[in-house]
């Protein structure tokens, strides 16, 4: 059949076929004339949070007054076929779809019954949803000597793996987590099942189709690349609009891409220059293990010459900038998606040249209580006229252990730091330092230490143990802590 | 794609059929060399490869290819920049290359986007420029397999006070590409010029240091260090050297890599010998370095629990009672100075099995050491002291020192 041969040669392409039969109302016969009506334009919309593109096309066709039949196949893509829709944009009220034929034979085929009141040369939208085109999002950072500021370079990468090359599409990127029931691959898989039904059924006819073909003429069709070869356009940088739509935000590319098959394009979203940033050292063993980290914070705001948009999850690559001008490494970091006003956290890791060190200098126990099995009650250590009984065992005692904090601060740079200390249980702190409670068992420390300076902090952790404890806190006592004598 | 398998090299071409696809097949190249390579060590994970190179560019679109097949460049990490303008150049640029950075300040660009062809280790920048010329881009990435080793070669006095110290750095490339007019930057600053051939190594003299007083001690303990003989009760002696990376110690320039330091000495012949290596942690600047040298045969110190008694406090608690004797002979024909450390989790469970994490004691009467503990060494589970040893005297004067070290566990169950 002619439109197998086409098949053959356009093997990725999805196919729009006008079928000149036009007036023919069921199935097609052997012998078919058709016309193939190229893509007028294209716009992909694309999903990051699943595996799924919509695809809008517009093609123009002719259509005839009365009934008209249009084969739409997409052998070989990824497209979802129940997705598939068409709606005229040039005559919304003269045609219409009378019903859509999936033909039993061809798993990636469909076509429609169009009827129509008039003659015309129409423009009509078809989309779809495919899987196999993605995008990312990546940073490049470059941090100035001081580390007071940051340029930042946005990016978006679209990777096609649909099957089909989309020439001269527009791109729209949608940032945000949307539902679907279905998987379009799944969707997809139940076509391919479709599909080796069908195979295994041609198998057992193939004497026969073989029987056909030997009477058929044999013939070769030469198909232009149907893309639409665009003047050269000088063009400044693109931009990337951005809105928010829903729950949702959508960047729109300006202009068109050609994504083929296979093929990534690495596009740039937004450029920030000079952001403010702060940088802080942190140590937070849940969030970041059990090291000093320095954390570069900044906001996605005005101030930053951001806050446009949110920054979507991403790879940021960090430098700085050195004297020289050359660029030096400093990490390879996750972005976390950052809303717009959101403060951006990137731990950038240990820094050697900050020597942290947390050291228990003393420990001793206190107001032990002895519990006496004759009679079940309580007595406490050290207070007078205790009967003493070798049959009591220690019911509850308080656990005191002095700490001391050293940090040095071997940079060029005066640094801030904030220690996060879990205490569990019924505790008590007591410090003169700069401590506020983050949660019922945590709290955080904070100092600043200027180039070269060394500080040990000293504090005392009391743990209410056995009877003595009655309910999870930290409670914080401002004492005078001095370095023990032993 | 033919210089692709011609090159094995990294190759940096600007199609001179701009703004056409990046995927048309027939292709006029130009392949602009490397102005200026520099290779940067300073991020101990990473090492960074910054080139130089100037690119014809024509007004409109231009494509740039830059691909890397068969070396271990890390993708993610490529930076493309157009230097504009002479505040950007670096300065050891030659100076044809600067006149040239001077025509390229009116050149204005913009990279439009970049494409990845499937399946090749390949990328195009699409490069929007607004007249005919030149403009010098620099490219910036990381590579694998380019990586670097530090060792130290110290050579001390006859009397160990004082040592000469040598910072090495071993460049092994085994990335795929050669960098043959590098500059290596090893940091502070300091560049070297080293060409870099496709999997050889280079070894370099980084930094040298004279003149830096060390100090020499002798260390103790049994948990950590363990016995020399333990049915005689005599311990190991280990003796360290400290290094203080600061100004005052003729040091302090720059933070110490971790490596091997091998250790020399020189003898009265004015020959050296080799008394030992340890690995170097890192040593920041102001901070101390302590290396484990060797272990001392010509001190014996014997260790022994002389007592342990329990008392009874009331009911299942009770304190403990420990005496510890240190029995310490120096056979040097010089004083020494020697630590005494005693891990006191460790000692605890010597003597009794204990139902507390935490350890609470105190230092009894009988303890003989004179003065306070060691604040550097002491902790809320180690005790440290230190004394000093009179030289070997002749055999029938020589002196064995009897210490006395007197731990109360408390509040024990």
């Amino acid at each position: 059949m002619l439109t197998n041969s086409l098949k053959k040669l356009i093997p990725q392409c999805a196919l729009i076929v006008i079928l000149a039969s036009l007036t023919c109302v069921v199935m097609a016969k052997n012998i078919d004339l058709s016309t193939l009506p190229a893509r007028e334009s294209v716009q992909l919309t694309i999903y990051n949070s699943q595996d799924l593109t919509l695809v809008r096309e517009t093609r123009q066709i002719s259509i005839k007054k009365g009934q008209n039949r249009l084969q739409f196949s997409w052998v070989n893509t990824k497209i979802d076929p129940t997705s598939v829709q068409i709606e005229f944009l040039s005559h919304p009220t003269a045609m219409n779809v009378s019903n859509t034929t999936f033909p039993h034979d061809k798993p990636q085929m469909l076509y429609w019954h169009i009827n129509s009141s008039i003659d015309a040369l129409a423009t009509v939208e078809i989309s779809y949803f495919t899987s196999g085109i993605s995008w990312k999002a990546d940073y490049s950072g470059i941090m100035d000597q001081t580390e007071k500021t940051l340029s930042m370079d946005s990016f978006i990468t679209v990777t096609n793996h649909s099957g089909e090359d989309y020439d001269h599409a527009q791109v729209r990127l949608v940032i945000g987590k949307i539902n679907l029931v279905e998987q379009v691959n799944d969707l997809l898989g139940q076509a391919k099942d479709k599909s080796r039904r069908i195979r295994e059924r041609k198998k057992a006819m193939r004497p026969k189709v073989a029987r056909m073909l030997m009477t058929k003429s044999a013939g070769t069709y030469a198909i232009e690349n149907d893309a639409v070869v665009m003047a050269d356009v000088i063009m400044a940088e693109k931009e990337v609009t951005k809105e928010s739509l829903s729950e949702y935000y959508i960047f729109s590319i300006e202009g068109t891409e050609s994504i083929p098959n296979q093929w990534s394009k690495r596009l740039r979203s937004g450029f920030a220059k000079d952001i403010p940033i702060d940088t802080i050292y942190r140590y937070r063993p849940r969030e970041y293990g059990d090291i000093l980290a320095r954390v570069l914070l900044f906001k996605n705001d005005k101030e930053s010459s951001l806050g446009e948009a949110p920054l979507p999850k991403g790879r940021i690559q960090l430098y700085q900038k050195t004297k020289q001008g050359s660029l030096s490494y400093i990490a390879d970091l996750e972005l976390k998606y950052t809303s717009i006003g959101d403060k951006v956290e990137l731990n950038t890791g240990k820094n050697p040249e900050i020597f942290f060190e947390l050291q228990n200098l003393k420990n001793w126990r206190d107001n032990i209580w002895m519990r006496y099995r004759n009679g079940n009650y309580y007595r406490r250590i050290g207070d007078a006229h205790i009967k003493i009984d070798h049959n009591s065992t220690v019911a509850g005692w308080n656990e005191h252990s002095l700490f001391v904090q050293r940090i040095r601060n071997f940079t060029d740079q005066p640094i801030a730091v904030e220690i996060r200390r879990i205490l569990s249980g019924d505790a008590v702190l007591r410090s003169q330092l700069d401590i506020k409670k983050h949660d019922f068992q945590s709290v955080d420390i904070q100092t600043n230490l200027a180039v070269g300076e060394q500080q040990e902090l000293l504090y005392e952790t009391l743990v209410k143990q056995g009877r003595n404890a009655k309910q999870s806190q930290i409670v914080l006592e401002n004492r005078k802590i001095s370095y023990p004598v032993w | 794609m033919k210089y692709k398998t011609l090159y094995r090299v990294i190759a940096l071409s600007v199609c001179a059929l701009s703004t056409t696809q990046s995927f048309a097949r027939i292709k006029l190249i130009t392949l602009p060399v490397r102005e200026h390579v520099e290779i940067q060590l300073e991020n101990k994970n990473t090492t960074i490869i910054e080139e130089e190179r100037i690119v014809p560019l024509k007004k409109g679109n231009n494509d740039i290819d830059f691909s890397w097949h068969n070396t271990s460049i890390r993708p993610e990490t490529i930076v493309f920049r157009v230097i504009d303008g002479s505040s950007d150049v670096h300065d050891n640029t030659p100076n044809n290359a600067k006149q040239n950075a001077k025509q390229s300040d009116i050149i204005k660009t913009n990279v439009i986007s970049v494409s990845y062809p499937p399946n090749e280790s390949a990328l195009t920048w699409n490069v929007y420029a607004d007249k005919n010329g030149t403009a010098r881009v620099r490219i910036t990435y990381a590579i694998n397999k380019l990586d670097r080793k530090y060792h130290y070669i110290a050579r001390t006095n006859s009397d160990e006070t004082n040592m000469q110290l040598m910072q090495y750095i071993k460049v092994n490339n085994q990335s795929g590409e050669s960098y043959l007019n590098a500059q290596m930057s090893t940091g502070m600053d300091h560049t070297i010029a080293l060409p870099m051939g496709l999997d050889e190594s280079q070894e370099f003299l980084n930094q040298s240091y004279d003149q830096i007083p060390i100090e020499k001690t002798y260390t103790v303990n049994a948990s950590e260090l363990g016995y020399r003989n333990r049915s005689q009760d005599k311990l190991n002696v280990y003796m360290h050297y400290h290094i203080v990376n600061d100004k005052q110690h003729n040091l302090g320039k720059q933070s110490f890599a971790p490596g091997k330091f091998r250790i020399y000495q020189q003898d009265k012949k004015g020959s050296s010998v080799f008394i030992g290596e340890d690995w170097g942690q890192y040593t920041a600047k102001e901070d101390e370095a302590k290396l484990f040298i060797g272990e001392a045969r010509d001190i014996v110190v014997k260790r022994i629990i002389k007592r342990q008694k329990r008392q009874r406090i009331n009911g299942n608690l009770y304190n403990w009672n420990v005496l510890l004797s240190y029995e310490i002979e120096n056979f040097k024909d010089k004083p020494v100075n020697l630590i005494i450390e005693e891990d006191l989790r460790a000692l605890r469970g010597e003597v009794f099995a204990s139902r507390n994490n935490l350890i609470e004691w105190e230092i009894g009467k009988e303890t003989s050491f004179s003065g306070q503990p060691l604040k550097k060494y002491t902790t809320g589970e180690r005790v440290a002291y230190q004394i000093s040893l009179p030289a070997r005297q002749e055999e029938a004067k020589q002196m064995t020192l009897e210490k006395k070290l007197h731990i109360n566990f408390k509040n024990e169950w």
